[in-house]
């Protein structure tokens, strides 16, 4: 499994340092609230949280990410059940794990 | 309240609010942020800022709903749709109603946000100078040395 981190677009700018620690720090909460809503089959909620983190992400410069959020949102917005994004989920999940406002 | 490069930002998450204002701040604006669009409207309405950032998607009250009730209240304001759901029916609504800028979320560059809001108080100066040659001219050509004082420039602090 590859486990580079993943960095920021903005982890150049020292201004922006402090403000991506605190948004990091708070991304797994965001992610158990995702679990929680596959867990509890709440489809609408699921759907508006991915959106939500998938834009936060993106304007904090982890556009890596967008992709597959975008692709997740999409399934499950068409009609997909919940369970069959799974492995989507946990990728998305990863990835956002391995996020970090060091800049190399 | 001093309104000139004051930004109203409206998005119902805390983290998009956030990395806006620092954006923006870096700049030299002064950004309000909040997260509930009924308190936007009392805001714009008690305080007379000019530029307003709507997201569009919030459960309350949605940006579009949000955007008219502004415009109802106050054409002037200038605003700038932000919404990760752009489709071509979004944009017209919204620019139908009256939306200066629309930009899409995630915003890849917050650079573009801030060249947004300098676009939108640009338009404003500008009106406003317009306003301020017109009623010199017109105090001039009337002859009426108590329009010299160039109401216009005083209000915008010129």
């Amino acid at each position: 499994m590859i486990s580079n981190p993943i960095r920021s677009t903005l982890t150049g700018d020292s201004d922006f340092k402090q403000i991506l620690v605190e948004f990091i720090s708070k991304v797994p909460k965001r992610l158990e609230s995702i679990r929680k809503a596959m867990n509890e089959s709440d489809t609408k909620n699921f759907c508006t949280l991915i959106h939500q983190l998938k834009g936060a992400c993106g304007s904090y410069g982890f556009q890596e990410l967008t992709p597959l959020a975008s692709q997740l949102e999409a399934e499950l917005r068409s009609g997909a059940s919940l369970q069959s994004p799974l492995s989507a989920l946990e990728i998305f999940i990863e990835l956002c794990m391995r996020m970090t406002a060091e800049s190399e | 309240m001093n309104t000139e490069k004051t930004v109203l930002h409206v998005d119902d998450d805390p983290d998009i609010l956030a990395i806006v204002k620092l954006a923006l701040e870096k700049k030299g604006y002064r950004v309000i942020s909040i997260s509930d669009p009924t308190t936007a409207i009392d805001i714009l309405s008690k305080t007379g800022i000019r530029v307003a950032i709507l997201d569009i998607d919030m459960p309350e009250m949605d940006g579009l709903t949000l955007l008219r009730e502004i415009k109802q209240r106050d054409t002037g304001i200038k605003t700038i749709m932000l919404t990760g759901m752009v489709s071509m029916s979004t944009v017209l609504s919204a620019t139908s109603l009256g939306a200066e800028e629309f930009l899409g979320k995630p915003v890849k560059n917050l650079n573009e946000v801030v060249l947004a809001v300098d676009r939108c108080f640009a338009n404003i100066n500008s009106w406003w100078n317009a306003l301020s040659d017109w009623m010199e001219h017109r105090s001039k050509s009337l002859k009426k040395p108590w329009l010299k004082s160039n109401p216009a420039r005083s209000i915008v602090g010129q």
